[in-house]
């Protein structure tokens, strides 16, 4: 088989998910637009009635919010990874994936900054962040940071979808005439043609290169609005690498999850193997032993110093009255059960790795939690405060509304962006099944071959 | 001192502020011209006083309207860096500081600019009462962080707000080791008229919802030459007030130099070692005047409540 | 009409009052008037009654003017020129306040008070910087004759207050000395303004002269312009270096793939199909 039959077969078995939009399809839309319609509510309460409605007050001035953003833009890692790192390592098995993962970097990003938007107490005066911006402040960094990696994440996404347009808007599909139009004026005209095949190459591979250092510095400047104030918890050197190696962690654990639902609402098991949940299982668990790594070292060079601010806190999130049981969980599932359940090759199946993934992603936003708001519990001076409000923050129904408005609106988009454009690269992976079976017969079954 | 000699004293004290040089030098700061014709004033405290023209006519448009222009706000009162001292020893949480910042910014009772804290530096030490507000550092953490400009260092010393500009992210809250800033989590409850005054950063009046708002050493009244509310409120001259640079600081009823109180009575600034070069020094609570017990008098349930964790032992 | 006759003789009584003065003169030369009206019996502060004030000088009486007492019973008559009190040829002068409320009765109280003549110079003996007051008053002849014996308390006006430097006791000269405080900020050009004062004296009332001299420390500050620094508007030059070169760097690299997007285009070839081929 050569490889424009084995694109046309992968075509094939992906169409219908592009073609039609099933009763399932209205029924995952209508649902997760309910959950994001209450939030809608909830922001306008909140836009109407100021941010007394939230559980945020002049101790705990951040919350929930700020958690939030922490935990998108950490998971929109998945794509500098996968996309980023491994193409340049230019690995075979990656390649049915890297959609997934690329889709999973944009989206996060553009719903992250959004709950800091939730968070500014002027959202009238937003614009004044570009006409009076201060070069000085870790906020202003962040902007410009967050702003350049989203274009950079979408170029991306956009140079991995030109090939597949171009098949998109040149094959046999039941789609009306005007959709293809749109695919054929994405695909910029790509027939793969010398010049053409060269040009994307090199697109390509400048932004896997560049991406990677922006990747880096959006993180560490989100880490540094933190590591630079002066409080327990936060004033730390390592908050830079730290915050990078959990967002790449927790990157892994979300594209794991993505990974797993797509293989089961469309099907793809041919394309999806336990290959991909194991491989990635062992990046994980990489990456989890570092940042292990890093988390111990924080908490054990915090709970051996004297600073009584350090004990303070430190004795906060040890407590289990407090923070204790938090604690525990964000470590225990967010560290150890990974490499228990991927480490134990009994215990490695698609089920499992998927549950301890999505038990990871948990916990590591219980880790983004217990980051922002302990540490602003723990106040240099006494606060000798009666109101309860202002010793302790408990998020109100509406800030959890909009957290999982959040999270309904990136499934969403995610949904939604999977019925446009096909949710495994066509052209990548039949370049890949391809290299496979060159070697091999060519009337040998696809479906042996594929099943790795 | 008795009294007459007192208000003696005081009198003469204001009228000096508005000298014709002053007058000569602000304007000159300004970029106001001088209208070289004199006329004779008279101060608030029957000082007859000679100043240029030109004053006496922007003095007519309203010195509200001088103080709205932001750029006024931010550049800060020429040939001066403020400073205050803090008595601890004479501190008996009578709270009149409180009231009288929260009176003169139209604060609503739980929202304390200047709050008194019950401080007991270890297990030995006596505890005591600890008048905390926003300390106008040299190197301020808050300003640093701030994305949009909209708290600012000033060449006097200060560090204001312009809750016109700010956008309400609160960094410089977290960014505050003193917790002195606080928020408006929800539309103020100000009458129409409060409402429209003209605002300044130099009066902070008046708050706006979803902004941040602190002390501002109440620059609007230093710019008349009277001292900030929180210092002629306190019965005990807790608070002392001046300009460094004159080396000169006035409760109300002493004055004297700066360099002499703190040498004198080791004055120091709280955490220093935090690197924020506070202006705001306190006098150790040594040869206290009144016994820290006497601060719960007066005291609601709910503000007893607030020390509940300090052991008086 | 006997009736009225009687109201008018036994009607409300008056209620009797007590009033004290204090004569301020300011050191350019003008003259604050403080009186304080209380009752007579209970010490309670009278306020809002309308008060008098007169120069007398044998039996001619000249009004100062008028003033309302406050809650506290403080009535204060300022902005008087000191010409305007009429002299004895020894320099003295009566002040009368009068109650001009018909409910309230005031023996219309005369205070006597002399004037007295202060001089402030400045001398350096034994290369010691000196500031010497010099007091006078007049005699019943109107020849002036030094004041022995008197304080005088001298101050520093700051910018809220007067700030205390010392005192001084005039010796059988009229005369007393008191070191200069050579280290205290004064402006651009060390310039104090001393302000020697007579306090609460009985004779005297407050009286108050001032003298500039140039021997404060001199004082410069700097320019409004703050410094570049993080704390301040404008960042160091090594934050805009940096800055801009990751900005460009950056940028540059995406703008280099999006002309690569636009040859895409450009290369395009007109067939309908995809050169699937190596």
């Amino acid at each position: 088989m050569n490889f424009k039959e084995t694109t046309q077969n992968l075509l094939k078995e992906l169409a219908p998910t592009i073609e039609k939009f099933t009763w399932k399809d209205w029924l995952w839309t209508i649902s997760l637009s309910l959950v994001i319609l209450w939030g809608m509510y909830a922001l306008y309460l909140q836009i109407a009635r100021g941010h007394e409605v939230t559980g945020m007050r002049d101790n705990v001035v951040w919350g929930l919010y700020v958690a939030n953003f922490i935990f998108f833009i950490g998971i929109s890692y998945a794509g500098a990874i996968i996309s980023g790192i491994l193409h340049l390592m230019n690995l075979e098995w990656r390649k049915p994936i890297i959609r997934i993962a690329e889709l999973i970097t944009v989206i996060a990003t553009i719903i992250g900054p959004l709950y800091i938007l939730l968070c500014m107490g002027r959202l009238d005066r937003l614009h004044y962040l570009f006409i009076y911006p201060r070069l000085q402040s870790p906020i202003t960094w962040d902007v410009i940071a967050i702003l350049t990696y989203l274009v950079g994440s979408v170029i991306f996404l956009y140079l991995t979808l030109i090939r597949d347009f171009s098949i998109l808007s040149t094959q046999q599909l039941n789609i009306g005439l005007k959709r293809k139009r749109i695919y054929r004026f994405l695909s910029l005209g790509f027939k793969n043609t010398s010049e053409q095949k060269v040009l994307l190459k090199v697109s390509t591979n400048i932004m896997a290169i560049i991406i990677i250092p922006i990747a880096i510095v959006v993180h560490s400047v989100l880490s540094w609005i933190f590591g630079m104030t002066l409080r327990p918890g936060w004033h730390s050197t390592i908050f830079g690498p730290y915050f990078v190696l959990a967002a790449v962690y927790s990157g892994t654990g979300v594209m794991i999850l993505a990974m797993y639902f797509f293989r089961r609402l469309y099907g793809l098991q041919r394309y999806i193997t336990k290959k991909h949940f194991v491989y990635l299982g062992y990046i994980m668990i990489m990456l989890g032993a570092g940042y292990g790594y890093f988390t111990f070292s924080e908490y054990l060079t915090d709970w051996y110093s004297s600073e009584k601010w350090n004990t303070e806190l430190i004795d906060k999130l040890f407590n289990w009255q407090e923070y204790g049981g938090l604690f525990f969980f964000a470590n225990v599932a967010g560290i150890l059960l990974p490499f228990i359940v991927i480490g134990i090759p009994k215990l490695r199946t698609i089920e499992s790795i998927t549950l301890v993934s999505a038990l990871m992603v948990l916990a590591m936003w219980v880790k983004r939690y217990l980051i922002v708001v302990p540490t602003l519990e723990t106040t240099l001076i006494p606060m000798q405060e009666t109101r309860p409000e202002y010793i302790h923050y408990t998020a109100t129904w509406l800030e959890w509304a909009l957290t999982f408005a959040g999270i309904a609106a990136f499934i969403l988009m995610f949904k939604l962006a999977s019925k446009f454009i096909p949710i495994i690269p066509i052209w990548e992976t039949s370049e890949s099944i391809k290299k496979k079976t060159s070697a091999i017969d060519t009337n040998v079954d696809l479906k042996s071959v594929t099943h790795a | 001192m008795n009294k007459s000699r007192r208000e003696f004293v005081k009198k003469g004290a204001v009228a000096g502020a508005i000298t014709a040089a002053g007058v000569s030098a602000w304007l000159k700061d300004q970029g106001i011209k001088e209208a070289g014709e004199k006329v004779k004033l008279l101060s608030q405290d029957g000082q007859l006083i000679e100043v240029d023209k030109a004053f006496l006519k922007l003095h007519a448009q309203a010195n509200s309207e001088i103080l709205a222009k932001n750029t006024m706000g931010r550049e800060g009162i020429p040939g001066r860096k403020f400073v205050m001292v803090v008595d601890l020893s004479k501190c008996n949480n009578a709270r009149k500081c409180v009231t009288a910042c929260q009176k003169m910014h139209y604060l609503p009772e739980d929202k304390e600019w200047l709050n008194v804290k019950l401080m007991k530096d270890n297990e030995q030490s006596a505890p005591y009462w600890f008048p905390k507000m926003c300390f106008h550092c040299d190197n301020p953490p808050c300003v640093k962080v701030c994305p949009v400009d909209a708290t600012f260092k000033r060449a006097d010393g200060l560090v204001l707000i312009d809750n016109q500009r700010c956008i309400g992210c609160k960094f410089c809250m977290a960014a505050c080791p003193y917790s002195t800033r606080v928020f408006n989590w929800d539309e103020p409850d100000l009458s129409q008229e409060v409402k429209d005054l003209p605002y300044s950063p130099e009066t902070s009046v008046p708050s706006q919802h979803g902004t941040v708002e602190k002390c501002d050493f109440c620059p609007d009244m230093v710019r008349k030459g009277k001292l900030p509310d929180c210092v002629t409120a306190c019965p005990n001259g807790v608070f002392y007030f001046g300009d460094e640079i004159e080396d000169a600081v006035t409760n109300g009823d002493e004055t004297v130099r700066l360099s002499e109180l703190l040498r004198d009575r080791a004055g120091y600034r709280f955490m220093e070692d935090l690197g924020t070069k506070p202006r705001v020094y306190y006098l150790p609570p040594t040869g206290r005047m009144f016994p820290v017990e006497r601060g719960f008098k007066d005291l609601t349930e709910e503000q007893k409540e607030r020390y509940k964790d300090v052991n008086l032992d | 009409m006997v009736f009225a006759t009687v109201m008018s003789f036994t009607g409300h009584a008056q209620v009797a009052a007590e009033a004290s003065l204090t004569y301020n003169k300011l050191k350019d030369n003008n003259v604050l008037l403080r009186a304080v009206l209380t009752d007579a019996q209970e010490s309670e502060p009278l306020a809002n009654i309308e008060l008098g004030f007169y120069s007398i000088q044998d039996t001619i009486s000249t009004s100062l003017g008028k003033a309302i007492s406050n809650e506290e019973g403080v009535a204060v008559l300022q902005g008087l020129s000191f010409e305007s009190l009429l002299q004895k040829q020894d320099h003295t002068f009566i002040i009368a306040v009068e109650v001009l409320d018909e409910n309230y009765q005031l023996t219309s109280r005369e205070f006597t008070f002399s004037d007295v003549n202060m001089q402030l110079s400045f001398d350096e003996i034994d290369s010691v910087k000196q500031i010497v007051v010099t007091i006078s008053t007049w005699d019943e002849l109107g020849n002036l004759v030094p004041l022995e014996e008197a304080d005088a308390y001298l101050y520093v006006p700051r910018m809220f207050s007067l700030l205390p430097i010392g005192d001084v006791y005039t010796d059988e000269e009229g005369q007393g000395m008191l070191e200069f405080p050579t280290d205290l900020p004064g402006d651009l050009n060390g310039g104090l303004e001393i302000i020697a004062q007579i306090e609460d004296h009985d004779e005297f009332g407050n009286v108050a002269v001032s003298e500039s001299v140039n021997w404060g420390a001199p004082v410069t500050y700097e320019t409004s312009k703050l410094p570049r620094a993080l704390w301040s508007p404008d960042a160091p030059l090594w934050m805009w270096i940096t800055f801009i070169v990751l900005m460009v760097g950056v940028w540059f690299h995406y703008g280099w793939v999006l002309i690569n997007l636009r040859r895409i285009k450009y290369h395009s070839s007109d067939s309908e199909l995809i050169n699937y081929e190596d």
